[in-house]
Parts: structure tokens; sequence; C-alpha cells
């Protein structure tokens, strides 16, 4: 019997069902030292929609095919039920049908947006809004681009087709969650709802603990130890017209270009609930350290002794932007401070 | 570069790793540590730590140091092998008195009777203030009292499940961790162990202010018969020379102030009310 999308609650060996795949993504696996490769994504029906895994999918399934499922298996996995599409499923392409999906868009918090709810309903205040040409299926649209932040966190946000405004407050509804550079990003089309509406943004309620944070988010800040100050910070040289590493005082894109020298240094942040790695440079770094002056005229060993002598052992807060690679969440950090005894005294009385 | 999770420290109390007797091995691989599951369900491989070195030993093949925390203590060895060796003349330079920072992978070792034994193989070790032990006393308990409140919700749900006990406003990580512990040590007195600790971390945090209020104001008292009061240098030095830091002593000026117990002459000089 097929089922409807939205019907699928329980666990079940065998699901036939008719659904629209919204969305399609490949990774690799690495099960028992053998490299395979799936897919996962999302497919939806008028009902609603479901995450999928699928070991076998055949290659000519695209986002947007509809398709049939014979025998497909529905599972718990990370608390939510998903469906497994194995090699004992039938997938069966039915081009002549046309489905319009369900769907469902939960309110987030930025602080907690996440892949795997990517339709959602978002309020924040608009900063930093470009705008520029560009070209979809041959058809030019206007791209805005801009951060959102909603006092918990900022996130970037594309708009495709529709304006907005910088420093609008507004709530948008149908945005999809993306993730793009290692960091998170929402997408409006023109199909999402904007209403402009009164945002409260709490002030100065950004430092979360390590392991509450479920995604790369922007503007968010961490108190805590740092450990293991890397061996590559201190003064480096950077290209002076793109600003990135010129290794050996030569950029690999810009091979005439002058090469400037800055401080920057790596570190690892341990709070007690997680890790990240942090990455800081230029100005933020000079002042926390206390480099002053010329840095072509400072001995370089000074510089990293004293990078180093002002991040270890000591408690420091910072704040910055996330960025994930792998399994593992950085930090590029845009304020950094130390913490007094009147800080301590908040942090005893939390939780408690 | 590797971009897998680095292992987290974990911030704990000695007590609660001391009362420790579930071991998970991870995976196949034999190299690769198991982890402890303390009685609060803490996943423990690597842990950070900051508090008085209540002994200092070093002898030809491995150094050792005794470290206390509020409730107890933990053992850190380093032995002359391998890659122990630099952190291990690290070490030799800490002798009893001296508050460090200690990070460090946890072994264990079982007895005969059944008992377990833990030891921190150091991997760096810093001097630390008493503004460090502080935080890290407090972060500690904000940590194990966050977790003894998801362990009630799991106690009151026999079904609970990371995702339940995660919507209630909890880390995914700490959700586990809770459904750990009443699984792990469903006999195990929770309330009892955060009772004790967090009873002896206000004593640790307000204790050494206390004494410092009471030298602070005993050095205003002695040099109080100029009317132009003590300035705040001496303070500091007096101070400075009974072991209190300037921080500190800043603290006990405000506390005093606030007390009613000092006032302030002219700008930085101070009289006994
Ligand atoms: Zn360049």
């Amino acid at each position: 019997m097929k089922s409807k999308i939205g019907d699928i609650k329980e666990p079940s060996p065998s699901v036939e069902l008719t659904g629209k795949i919204v969305s399609l993504r490949e990774a690799k696996s690495n099960r028992n030292g053998a490299e395979s490769i799936y897919h996962y994504g999302i497919i939806g029906d008028d009902s609603g929609t479901i995450q999928f895994t699928a070991w076998n999918m055949p290659s000519s399934i695209r986002e947007g095919d509809v398709v049939e499922l014979k025998n497909c298996t529905a599972r718990i996995y990370n608390d939510r039920i998903r469906l497994t599409i194995s090699s004992n499923t039938e997938v069966v392409l039915r081009p002549e049908e046309h489905m319009e999906v369900k769907r469902v868009y939960n309110e987030f918090r930025i602080k907690d947006l996440n892949l795997s709810d990517p339709y959602v309903t978002v309020s924040g205040t608009l900063s930093a809004v470009t705008e520029r040409e560009t070209e979809i299926r041959g058809e030019k649209v206007k791209l805005f681009n801009a951060f959102m932040d909603d006092g918990t966190a900022s996130v970037r946000i594309s708009s495709f087709g529709q304006p907005i405004e910088e420093g609008s407050q507004i709530k948008i509804t149908g945005a999809k969650v993306t993730e793009f550079n290692g960091r998170l990003s929402l997408t409006m089309g023109q199909k999402t709802q904007v209403e402009k509406i009164k945002v409260s943004i709490e002030k100065g309620n950004r430092q979360y603990l390590l392991w509450d944070m479920v995604s790369p988010v922007g503007n968010v800040g961490f108190t805590g130890i740092p450990v293991n100050v890397s061996d590559r910070s201190g003064i480096i040289e950077k290209c002076s017209v793109c600003g990135k590493f010129a290794e050996g005082s030569v950029c690999r894109d810009h091979l005439d270009a002058a090469v400037v020298k800055d401080v920057s240094c790596y570190f690892t942040l341990e709070d007690g609930t997680g890790s990240i790695s942090c990455f800081m440079d230029g100005e933020i770094l000079k002042k926390y350290a206390g480099i002053e002056g010329d840095i072509e005229s400072i001995d370089p060993v000074e510089v990293k002794q004293r990078i180093v002598k002002s991040l270890e052992s000591t408690v420091v807060k910072v704040e910055g932007n996330m960025s994930q690679k792998g399994e593992s969440f950085r930090l590029k950090v845009i304020s950094i401070g130390t913490v007094d005894d009147k800080e301590v005294q908040a942090e005893m009385q939390k939780e408690q | 570069m590797e971009f897998s999770k680095r292992e987290p420290s974990r911030w704990i109390f000695s007590r609660e790793l001391k009362d420790s007797s579930q071991i998970e091995e991870s995976g196949q691989d034999e190299r690769l540590r198991p982890y402890i599951i303390t009685p609060l369900g803490t996943k423990v491989k690597r842990i950070m730590v900051c508090g008085l070195i209540t002994s200092a030993t070093s002898e030809e093949a491995s150094t050792k140091i005794v470290i206390s925390d509020p409730v107890g203590s933990f053992y850190v060895s380093a032995s002359s092998a391998g890659f122990n060796e630099l952190v291990r003349t690290e070490m030799q330079q800490f002798k009893t008195g001296d508050l460090a920072l200690i990070m460090g992978r946890v072994t264990h070792f079982k007895t005969e009777d059944g008992a377990f034994l833990f030891t921190v193989n150091p991997e760096r070790i810093w001097t630390a203030t008493d503004h460090i032990k502080k935080f890290w006393n407090a972060r500690a308990l904000r940590i194990a009292s966050r977790r003894l409140l998801a362990i009630r919700e799991v106690q009151k749900s026999p079904n609970a499940t990371v995702s339940n006990i995660s919507k209630l406003g909890y880390a995914r990580e700490e959700a586990e961790f809770a459904i750990n512990a009443v699984s792990k040590y469903p006999d195990y007195d929770f309330e009892k162990l955060l009772e004790a600790v967090s009873t002896s971390v206000s004593k640790d945090q307000s204790g050494e202010l206390v004494e410092a209020k009471k030298v602070v104001l005993e050095i205003i008292r002695k040099r109080s018969d100029d009317s132009k009061g003590v300035t705040y240098e001496e303070i500091v030095k007096g101070a400075n020379e009974l072991g209190i830091e300037k921080k500190t002593v800043d603290d006990s000026l405000n506390g005093l102030g606030n007390d009613g117990d000092i006032f302030e002459v002219s700008l930085k000089r101070f009289k006994i009310v």
C-alpha cells in the first residue's frame, strides 16, 4: 500500500510511496576502510517531507524529479524518522507526474539553524546589503547579499530577485538553509514571504558553551582557556592585492604583487564542553598581545613569544564568526578580551 | 592538516572521576584509548584541571604531582618514556603550594578487588593564577549542575532519548551524557555528589577573599594613625608581602568599602570607619 509522506512516523521495513526529490546531495562514506559514495536529501509530497539516505541512487535522478519508491525502509536515525533507499529498493522515475510539495516552515533562532531543517522562518535585522546582477537559466536576476542578525547569532543571506533593505527588520517565511564555504547561509527565492516586523534584539547575550553550537554561524562568543598556540603564529607575509598568505614572499595568484607583513595566530580554545580552533590576526591580535609599532622592526621570535604569553594560561572571552571544516568548528576572532572576577562570579550563579 | 574532531578536554571534579567504574572501549582499534564514563555520564579521555599542587615528587623514571580541586585530588604522572619527556621537564619546575593548570589524558588501572584507579598523563602544564582556578571551578560547577538538571529530566521519563532531552534546552552531547549517567549508574546518588561539589566550591571561591579582606583591613588599621589614611600602594605592598595578589587586594578593598568597614579619605587613600 502506498504511504503519504506526512503519515510516515514509525519505523517500517517496507514503505512504498511517490514523491518529489526536493534536495539531493552526494557524500562519501568510509565504512570499514572501504570508501563508497552515497546520497542523501529530502523527498516530499502534498502531505509533507522526509529525509532520506540512498546507498543506491540511479545516476539519472535529479533534484525536482518525481519518483516512485518501492520497498524502502523507514528507520529512526538521530531521533528522526528517515527513509533508507538500499539495493532492494525499486526507484522508478515518473517524468509525467507533477507534484506540489507541502512544506512546513519551522521558526528558528539563527543560532539553532541547521542543515537538517532546511526550510525555515527566521526574523532579524539586515546589514551589509550588496546588490549585483546574476543569471539563472539564462535569465538576468538581481542578487542581494546581506547578513541577518537576530541577537542570538548572524547568518549570511542571499536573496534572488526580491530586494532587501539595509537596516530593515524582517520576518522571512520559507528561506532555505544551505552551506557555503563551510558557513551556514540562508537563501530566499521569489516565493519566499517577507514581512516587515519589529525585532527585539537582546544585546550582549551571545556567550555560549561550545557544545550548544549546532552550526557554523556568525557573531557568537565563548569563554575559555586557550591551549596549543600554533607554531605558525607570529609574523606572516600577506599579498597586498588579495590579502592571502604569501608563502616565500610570493602570492601564488599575484606573482608580481608586493607582500605586506602582518601578525596572525592559531590556537585551540577549550571551554570545558568542547574545543574550537581559533584564528586571529591584524590589529585585534596586535592590541591584545601588546605588539606596538612597526612590526618590521620587531624581532619575530619576540612577537611569537608575546602572542604565546598573552594567550596561554589565561581565561579569554572571544567573539567571532564560525566556519566548519570536516567535523571541526573554527572561529575567526573579531574581538577578544579577558574575564574579570565579576564575570567569574556570574558563572557561579548560572544553572544554580 | 587534520580536520578530524579534536577530543575536547573535560572539566570535571576529582570526585566525579574517582567514583567512575565504567569503561567504554573506543571501537576496534586497540591503539585508541577507551573512554571512561563517569557517574555524571561524561565520556572522558582528556581532562583539564586547575588547582593547588599538594605533592610533587621526581624519581629517575617518573615525575608525579598531586593536584587538588575543592573536593579531592587528581594524580598526575609523567614517565621518562617518549613524548612525555618535555612535559616531564616542565613538571619538575613545579613544587608543593604552586597553582597549576594541567591538561592530560586519563588512564585507568583496575585493582585486584575490582576498584579503579585513575592517573592523568599530562600533555601540558602551566603556572596558574587564582583567577584561572576560580574560573575553572565556576565553569566545572556550572557544567555539573546543568548535568544534574538533565539527569533529573531523564529520571522522570524512562523512555528519554537524546532528542527529547535536548528539546528541553540541553546540548545533544549533554543529553547523551545524562542518559549514560542514569543507565550506567542506576544506584548512584547524583544529588549528593552535586551538593558536596557545590558546597566545597562556594567555600573555596569565597574563602580566599574573606581571608584577604581580614589581612587588608589589618594593614589599614595598623597604619591608620595618619589622618591622611593609607595609600593604595602601601596596602598592595603590605598584602603582597603576605602573598596576596594585587587583584585580590582590589577585590578586598571593594568588598570592605561596600561592607562599610573602610572609606576613601581622598583618591586612593583609605581609612577605617
Ligand atoms: Zn594575491
